[in-house]
């Protein structure tokens, strides 16, 4: 399997006066079409790897290659073109816009993808909507729809525009028991149907059952970096 | 294009679902500004171009002949009225003498109680004036002068006094028509008069003015023929410059001025009233375009994390800025639309049917055409910014910041 994801040595420290050093040189690869779960304890940086790995933030020092290409040479607006085109991120809290339907969430990334033009894109985002199993919530605002449901919109979202790699950032810790194990059943239905490359982060350590490798962290640092195999994590 | 629809689709929704009560606020803060605009701005408008009219209207005409340097009278008058009236746009021509006169009123003809004051004796060709002026529509008491009338006089109310007139204190009074006024002329020659009627033209320049007509005061001075001044009424499609040149052409050797040299009060009125209306034109922008960056500012605060995920899931800052300026826009557009309404259906009707009494006349709200595209350039260009700069300055920062704060 080639390479999607490459992290080499990257540190995030923040702060001027008081240095908080939340990655202190972390490396690792990803492969395409894993599910990888990214694991620590609160304050660990975990978020904060996935936040540099989804461009949401820059590393202090260090390289990242997403799909060949290292980020750090992007400029502000390829990288915007990169986040729409090639990544998809999941955020915690639900985050879909509460003034836009479920459909409209889903059809907004890909009404400004120009790659995307031609395809017909309300009928991908309803696509992607009944693939989340929310077929019937086509036209309901966040305020009517639960949170397990919400999630699952910002996943259609994610995935609109077809993305190499797909961040989620400890989607289901604001979620129950049931609309944990559907959007964690869901995610893990992506990667084995069609190969989508996941890394998720996540503080419970049941979820290691979705994932083909596992990446703990530690007080900044990676302490172990396992793949699985024969379902034992090694 | 596609980043375009964007932006306009999530204005769009951020305006039909953002919260309704918020909307209508910005849009009647919006309203109210666009009002405080035009409003105070269109009074004082109204007030000078009242001043103007009523100059025009009860004094001056369009133009005004004068004698030629150094001479005092206009001589064959006639050969000047007939020689302006030939030139197409003009309407009517007045000759008219002007003295200095001492009144005298006994009121109770018994010398106990006798009132006194120096004041313009106008003389005029009655049936000719009225072409000219408005004097003979603005009779309050009495009637208007015949030509042949010899003894008579009319006078302005704030000479007769009794009419709650600017100047009652230095009136004659309480004259009514058909009491006798003596008048005594600069040249010695007195006349007894009985006053024939009283008008109130609201111009408080023509008010202390009197009238007999030309003929008797031809008989004063011992002139024929003659004026002090000839004034002309023209029907303004074309500026009085144009006029001036047309009679100087054609040999006129008299002065010539316009009406607004004659305004000299008036003029440094305007001229005040020209710098206040755009002192406070700037300062109604000003208060607008602050109260839309505030509104906006608070929208977008209130949003920054919205911001912040349409930027993580790879959102054009641009795109979101122009969403921004354009609901900003809107409200601003919005906010024109309703108080152009307000102040065309309602304040200027209103205004019309109740004007506001000055000294100097009947003042109506004057909105013009250029003040309201000034107006309106003004107020969208201050949504435009104000949309805009909190809107950049939000989407400036980093993603992380947006989202979390």
């Amino acid at each position: 399997m080639s390479t999607m994801l490459k992290v080499e040595n990257v540190t995030r420290t923040f702060g001027t006066k008081v240095l908080t050093h939340a990655l202190k040189g972390v490396s690792f690869e990803i492969k395409k079409g894993e599910f990888v779960i990214i694991m620590g304890k609160s304050g660990s940086g975990k978020s904060t790897l996935l936040h540099q790995m989804g461009l949401l933030d820059t590393p202090t020092s260090g390289e990242i290659y997403i799909a060949d290409k290292n980020i750090k040479e992007l400029s502000t607006g390829q990288q915007t073109e990169f986040r729409l085109t090639t990544l998809g991120y999941i955020f915690q809290e639900y985050a879909i816009l509460p003034e836009l339907t479920a459909i409209e969430n889903v059809y907004l990334p890909m009404m400004v993808n120009t790659k995307s033009e031609g395809t017909p894109k309300s009928e991908k985002a309803k696509e992607m909507l009944e693939m989340v199993d929310l077929g019937h919530r086509l036209n309901h605002y966040s305020n009517e729809l639960s949170g397990g449901e919400q999630q699952r919109v910002a996943i259609a979202r994610a995935l609109i525009n077809s993305p190499q790699i797909l961040f989620a950032d400890e989607p289901c810790a604001n979620l129950d028991t049931l609309s944990t194990k559907t959007v964690l059943g869901l995610l893990e239905n992506l990667n084995k149907s069609i190969g989508q490359t996941i890394v998720m982060v996540s503080h419970d350590p049941d979820d290691q059952r979705y994932a083909d490798h596992v990446i703990w962290l530690e007080d900044g640092l990676i302490k172990s970096d396992k793949y699985k195999i024969k379902g034992e994590l090694i | 294009m596609n980043n375009l629809r964007a932006s306009f689709f999530l204005a769009y929704k951020g305006i039909v679902k953002g919260n309704m009560g918020t909307t209508l606020l910005t849009v009647a803060v919006m309203t109210l500004a666009f009002i405080n605009l035009l409003f105070l701005s269109s009074i004082l408008l109204g007030l000078v171009n009242t001043m103007n009219r009523q100059g025009i209207n009860n004094l001056y005409g369009n133009i005004v002949i004068e004698p030629e340097d150094k001479k005092s009278l206009i001589v064959n008058s006639k050969r000047v009225t007939d020689l302006v009236e030939s030139v197409p746009g003009v309407t009517a021509s007045s000759r008219h003498y002007k003295a200095g006169g001492f009144f005298t009123f006994d009121k109770y003809k018994n010398g106990q109680n006798v009132n006194t004051g120096r004041y313009s004796v106008l003389s005029i060709d009655p049936s000719v004036e009225k072409n000219v002026t408005d004097i003979s529509d603005a009779m309050i008491a009495g009637d208007y002068l015949d030509d042949n009338d010899r003894d008579k006089i009319i006078i302005g109310k704030d000479i007769s006094g009794g009419y709650e007139g600017s100047f009652e204190k230095e009136s004659l009074g309480g004259v009514v028509p058909g009491d006798e006024v003596v008048v005594l002329y600069e040249n010695g020659i007195e006349r007894k008069y009985t006053v024939k009627g009283i008008f109130n033209s609201k111009f408080v320049q023509s008010d202390k003015n009197a009238f007999i007509t030309n003929r008797e005061m031809e008989s004063i001075l011992g002139v024929s023929n003659g004026a002090h001044e000839i004034i002309i009424k023209v029907d303004e499609s074309q500026p009085e410059s144009h006029y001036i040149t047309k009679f100087k052409d054609m040999g006129l050797k008299e002065s010539i001025y316009p009406w607004n040299d004659y305004m000299g009060m008036t003029a440094s009125f305007t001229q005040s009233f020209t710098l206040i209306r755009t002192l406070l034109s700037a300062i109604a922008l000003l208060v607008a375009g602050i109260t839309i960056y505030i509104v906006v500012y608070i929208n977008i605060l209130n949003k920054k994390r919205q911001i912040g995920i349409l930027q993580a899931i790879g959102i054009d800052k641009v795109i979101i800025v122009r969403s921004y300026t354009v609901q900003a826009l809107f409200y601003a557009a919005s906010g024109i639309i309703l108080g152009l309404s307000i102040l065309r259906l309602l304040l200027v009707p209103y205004f019309a049917g109740h004007p506001l009494e000055f000294p100097v006349g009947d003042v109506r709200l004057e909105v013009v055409a250029s003040e309201i595209l000034i107006s309106i350039a003004a107020l969208l260009f201050a949504g435009f910014i104000s949309g805009y700069m909190p809107a950049k300055k939000q989407t400036d920062k980093t993603i992380l910041e947006a989202i979390w704060g």
